[in-house]
């Protein structure tokens, strides 16, 4: 085909965008046609290093090494051949070259994007702050930066029929258990979907239980996370267009861990991993607990309590369940409200939601006191563990339901069902509540308590790994 | 399987359902129940059980901090102690809950005249009473002691649990509890103890805060007496220092001697024993041994209301041995010996008095009951 | 693979679910029947099991019961066997089932609540037991230490405050009967013959003489908890059912913080779920090897429903569980001691020795 039809073809495929731009050269009668998008393409690099050159070269320009010689590109080219696969790499954001005797296409991509910042879902006090952006090479390059080993694998995929997302599966040769690598591969090669907007759709698929409460894949957004949990076998999956990197095997303990945690004294952070559990803990079984001591198990309260608890509900008209049922909602409303508001009313809204709970419809009767209170601890129970703030809360509105029903009993066999259910997880060859069920007592070191660094001389045994040791010679 | 898991959660779904409509779950709540606090159990004038019980009574409002607790006596009658929870009921229109019930107290006149196992047993197993709750008999009417007016820190009932709780004699005696009252009716023991509880005063005092024209009242309480009670109900009451008599000899023959430490209160002025035996008809023959023991009280010189209190310590030993009626004397012999006793001439009066009657029935001496009785005096 | 668990689950297993069913209503049941030398009569059998934990360790090197009894006696042998097993794990649920829906109306709710109680008791022992052995197992190790926690709080609370003089003297009266009368009691014991149905990890197996280590804890572990109960009660022992519940509410940590009782009960509760759930999976299991997969979830939900259902409509108290366990413990004891025995027997006549049958 000649180079002109062939254009011709990629405009047509194309749809003649208004962004397509569209370079000619004619060199010594034959023709040559440089391609590209607007907005996807660095232009002056690209002025600088293709078309200057081209534009200066007296020449013909027949063959790709010819081309190749003439410009100063600093990336790869790769031959392509038809107009279809050439516009499929245009609409991608790359350059394309169509000659007479060959055509090839290039990558000069600019995109804007923003600046790495800390991210906000990760902040630390003491600690690194960059986090990962939304374009997949300046991720990979923040990794690069932690991890500079010749064996960190990067192995590049696509998914998504219309989005064409670059989605990268990163993991440190010698140490990632090369079955499990296979598997993540296998199970993103087999995705048909139209489009991957976020990492999070990738993540579903890779989970197996699809209708869990609680997430099987972990994330992050920061390098240095996704650094150390490399370092101990775990695999990165970083998909373009997202900040959010997915990280497989993932472990339930994984939540109550926090980067702060490696940058502190050691006991101080054994100490802020319990209080997170019973902050957890609290969030979900409070509610329900304050349910069934007042209305089924009261026996349990001591005589004070209960005179305080006659005092403050004795005059509301609501039944002890349905005012918490209602508490509660009404806290998740606030919740959501305080995400979605614009700025600048969020002040006056606070305010609302605080008097409106907080002083009047407690003084008016409607609420009593301690449901508002319980609701309130329970609340920021939840973000003790944020991550799993969305499991937990639907987990504290369950209870509460079981505890209206048959009291702590009810309490009791929800706890069985779930934790029955949760030690069955076993994605990826891990068992979710490792090293706690089953036990490994070696993965103790850094669960729920935290030892010192110096402590931790082997890879975790809970995530199939290749290479154990850590420190001393590498074997 | 993707068809069983829709069953599941049907079948999930119908169950949710009927535990809402089974389980009774709206019916009641904490402001449904009458707690009871203190309960009083005295004879009514018709001769049925009268149940007095201190429920706690709050003033609650919308704004917390202003409140005030009261405690209100409500009485209810009836032939059980069902039908007196039930008038509760219905006078209160609250579900009576002992579950915070600190103290029972039975009056001394219900106690001499009704057995308390039954009341007892049904608070234990009917009822959520705790089986530690403070369990005594008291002097006078039993509803005297419940106070409808003081504060929590100082309401009667509380006040005997408290007393309880720091007088370690009656600890070692009787715990005083539910509990304890009803296992020991199982024990074989011929005597068992509560605490009685005297109602020494009532005070009442002006408003000591200014402004304040509401007056206070105290009840004075004293617990230095027990209650004895003998196989059904309470024979007699026993003042602070036979109680310590009581519960000393009894730690000391639980031991199987009977040594004073150093450090006792008592000194021991005579100790002796008899015995007596008398064959029966039937060949066998009962033996008898009194050991009388004199003490004096090393605190102070307060004599005894009582002389020779005495109280059985009962044992019956069933030998089912070979050997002869020899060598189940020789046992005798032990068990005296075990009491620090020299040997007696138990068996010299027994053969000077029943000789004959031995040697003619000797197929029938398979059987000796030793009764071993104590008689303890304080001079 | 399905029904492997590691040496150290095994361990926690023996030691957390032997006792449940032993600290509840048996110890006031067996008083009924030898005073206060009960807990002496409840220590006899658990000696007497110790041969059959030798004789289930066997078969476990050996392979299994499945391995075994296919092997040695063909496919029909087994599926006797496994029928037999299906009826007596499921009677032992049945009374462990009519036993702890009793302890919870009686001390949970006000009234005898019944249906709202076996309702969703049986519904959450019937998930437990369709879980695999490696979700029970696991279980296990999560509520253990806390068990443990709340088990030590009794035993050193109560040693403080018991008087030990009381469960003397020792064995007096008619010893011969009291000390055989726990076998009476068979259908509480028979703990390690769901050890039968599962197998230890293949490189654990080295360490199975641990499990002697535990059941020789669970037994001092349960008479720790006996004796003070018999200590305490004295002659009223038969009368006071919820013998763990009652021990801990002498558990007075402090008075700010109150009575140890709640945190108890609500863990033997989780804990005796558990148990049900084992047996129930036991069912499942001598179910599937019986007939096909599928089937077997048939036979095992029916079974489910046969069991809540007698319980609801018929056991509606503990007196009528005390009648069946007591009708039915000449068989259940046969099947105690015979089943494991005979399946050590087999198969040392007819594999190969000690090595292991490979499945």
């Amino acid at each position: 085909m000649f180079a002109s039809e062939k254009k011709d073809n990629i405009v047509t495929l194309l749809g003649n965008c208004f962004d397509l731009e569209l370079r000619e050269f004619d060199l010594g009668g034959d023709k040559l046609y440089v391609l590209y998008l607007e907005g996807s393409t660095d232009k002056e690099l690209l002025s600088e290093q293709v078309l200057r050159p081209i534009g200066l070269e007296p020449g013909k320009i027949d063959t790709q090494e010819r081309f190749i010689e003439v410009t100063f590109l600093p990336v790869k080219v790769m031959p392509v051949d038809t107009a279809k696969e050439l516009s499929r790499h245009i609409a991608l954001g790359e350059v394309a070259v169509v000659a007479e005797n060959f055509s090839l296409t290039f990558s000069l991509r600019k995109v804007a994007m923003r600046a790495v910042t800390e991210p906000p879902t990760a902040t630390v006090l003491k600690g690194p702050r960059e986090g990962f952006t939304e374009e997949i090479r300046s991720n990979i390059s923040l990794l690069r930066r932690r991890l500079r080993c010749s064996t960190l694998r990067l192995d590049k995929m696509q998914a998504g029929r219309y989005s064409q997302t670059d989605i990268v599966v990163a993991y440190i040769d010698g140490i990632a258990s090369k079955k499990i690598v296979k598997k993540i591969k296998d199970k993103i090669s087999g995705i048909d979907i139209d489009g991957i907007i976020d990492s999070s759709y990738i993540g579903k698929f890779l989970e197996e239980k699809t209708y869990s409460l609680f997430r099987q894949v972990g994330t992050t957004e920061k390098p240095d996370i996704l650094a150390a949990k490399m370092l101990e076998g775990r695999i990165g999956i970083f998909v373009d267009g997202s900040p959010i990197v997915l990280t497989l095997p993932f472990l339930f303990v994984e939540d109550v861990q926090n980067s702060n945690d490696y940058f502190k004294r050691d006991v101080r952070a054994a100490f802020i991993r319990i209080i997170r559990m019973l902050g957890g803990i609290m969030a979900v079984f409070l509610p329900a607990a304050y349910i069934a001591v007042q209305e089924f198990q009261y026996q349990i309260l001591p005589i004070k309590f209960i005179i305080t608890i006659l005092n403050t509900t004795s005059a509301t008209p609501l039944s002890p369940t349905i005012e918490m049922v209602f508490v509660v909602i009404l806290f998740e409303i606030i919740n959501e409200t305080s995400i979605r508001m614009p700025k600048y009313v969020g002040m006056a809204v606070s305010l609302v939601g605080a008097i409106v709970l907080g002083e009047t419809a407690v003084k008016a009767g409607i609420l009593s006191s301690p449901a508002v209170l319980i609701t309130a601890l329970s609340g920021l129970g939840l973000y003790c563990i944020p991550d799993e703030a969305g499991s937990f809360s639907m987990l504290r509105i369950l209870f509460l339901g079981l505890a209206g029903i048959v009291g702590m009993y009810g309490i009791v066999v929800g706890i069985v069902v779930f934790v029955a259910y949760v030690v069955c997880f076993n994605e990826f060859e891990t068992p979710y509540t490792a090293p706690y069920a089953p036990g490994v007592p070696e993965d103790r070191k850094d669960g729920i308590f935290k030892l010192a660094l110096k402590e931790m001389k082997t890879r975790p045994r809970s995530i199939p790994n290749i290479n154990k040791k850590r420190m001393g010679t590498d074997d | 399987m993707k068809w069983l898991k829709s069953k599941y959660v049907v079948i999930a779904a119908v169950l949710v359902i009927v535990f809402v409509v089974t389980s009774g779950s709206f019916k009641l709540t904490l402001v449904d129940r009458a707690i009871i606090v203190g309960l009083a159990i005295d004879e009514a004038e018709n001769g049925e059980i009268e149940l007095s019980a201190q429920i706690i009574v709050t003033i609650g409002s919308g704004e917390s901090g202003t409140t005030s607790d009261t405690f209100s006596i409500v009485k209810g009658t009836g032939k059980t102690v069902i039908e007196g929870l039930s008038q509760i009921l219905s006078k209160r229109a609250q579900f009576p809950s002992l579950a915070h019930c600190s103290a029972v107290i039975v009056s001394s006149s219900f106690a001499e005249k009704y057995d308390l196992k039954p009341i007892v047993e049904y608070l234990l197993r009917n009822t959520k009473i705790e089986e530690n709750t403070v369990f005594v008999c008291s002097e006078g009417r039993a509803d005297e002691v419940l106070s409808e007016e003081i504060s929590i820190s100082i309401v009667s009932a509380f006040a005997i649990e408290k007393i309880i709780a720091a007088d370690k004699n009656f600890q070692k005696m009787s715990k005083g509890t539910l509990i304890e009252y009803y296992v020991s009716r199982y024990d074989d023991k011929p005597f068992y103890i509560l605490p009685y509880v005297k109602l020494e005063e009532i005070v009442t005092e002006p408003g000591n805060s200014v402004g304040s024209e509401i007056s206070s009242t105290k009840r004075i309480l004293s617990m230095d007496s027990s209650a004895c009670f003998g196989k059904d109900t309470m024979v007699l009451t026993l003042d602070k220092k036979e109680t310590e008599m009581i519960n000393f000899v009894k730690k000391k023959f639980s031991k199987g001697i009977f040594e004073l430490d150093k450090d006792t209160a008592f000194e021991l002025i005579e100790k002796k024993a008899t015995a007596g035996c008398e064959m029966t008809e039937d060949g066998s023959f009962n033996a008898e041994v009194e050991i009388v023991i004199q003490l004096l009280s090393m605190k102070d010189n307060n004599s005894v209301k009582k002389e020779n209190l005495t109280f059985e310590v009962t044992e019956e030993q069933i030998a089912q041995l070979e050997g002869g009626w020899e060598q189940r004397l020789s046992d005798v012999f032990e068990k005296c010996r075990a009491y620090g006793l020299d040997a007696f001439g138990f068996y010299d009066s027994l053969s000077k008095k029943e000789g004959d009657k031995m040697k003619e029935h000797p197929d029938y001496l398979d059987k000796i009951t030793l009764k071993t009785t104590v008689k303890v005096s304080l001079v | 693979m399905t029904k492997q668990i590691t040496i150290r689950q095994a361990f926690i297993m023996i030691l957390l679910l032997t006792p449940v069913m032993k600290i509840d209503m048996l110890p006031s049941y067996i008083a009924g029947m030898s005073g206060r030398d009960g807990w002496l009569t409840m220590l006899v059998p658990m000696l007497v099991e110790f041969s059959v934990l030798g004789a289930v360790i066997l078969v476990n090197m050996r392979g299994g019961l499945d391995t075994v009894l296919t092997k040695a006696i063909g496919n029909w042998g087994r599926r006797i066997v496994m029928f037999v097993l299906i009826l007596y794990f499921g009677l032992q649920a049945l009374v462990y089932s009519n036993e702890i829906c009793e302890s919870i109306s009686q001390i949970w709710f006000d009234q005898h609540d019944w249906v709202p109680v076996v309702l969703p008791f049986g519904l959450v022992c019937a998930y437990v037991g369709l879980k695999t052995i490696r979700g029970i197992a696991r279980s296990s190790e999560i509520y253990f230490w806390l068990f443990i926690a709340a088990l030590f709080l009794a035993v050193f609370f109560n040693t403080a405050n018991t008087e030990y003089s009381n469960i003397l003297p020792v064995l007096s009266g008619n010893a011969a009967d009291k000390l055989t009368a726990g076998f009476k009691a068979s259908m509480w014991y028979g703990d390690y013959l769901p050890f039968l149905l599962l197998k230890i990890k293949d490189g654990d197996t080295r360490k199975i003489n641990w499990l002697w280590l535990a059941g020789v804890l669970a037994a001092v572990w349960t008479m720790a908890l006996c004796v003070p109960f018999y200590a305490l009660y004295r002659g009223a022992a038969s009368e006071i059912p919820n013998a763990l519940s009652r021990l801990m509410a002498y558990v007075i940590v402090s008075v700010e913080l109150g009575k140890a009782d709640w945190p108890a009960i609500i863990l033997w509760l989780i804990v005796a779920i558990l148990k049900v759930g084992l047996a129930l999976w036991c069912v499942r299991t001598s179910a599937e090897s019986m007939t096909k997969r599928r089937v077997g979830i048939w036979v095992y939900m029916a079974v489910v429903i046969v069991i809540y259902g007698i319980i609801m409509f018929f056991a509606n108290n503990i007196h009528v569980g005390y009648r069946i366990g007591g009708a039915f413990w000449i068989p259940v004891a046969i099947i105690q001691y015979l089943v494991p025995f005979f399946a050590a027997l087999i198969s040392g006549l007819r594999c190969n020795g000690r090595e292991m049958v490979k499945e």
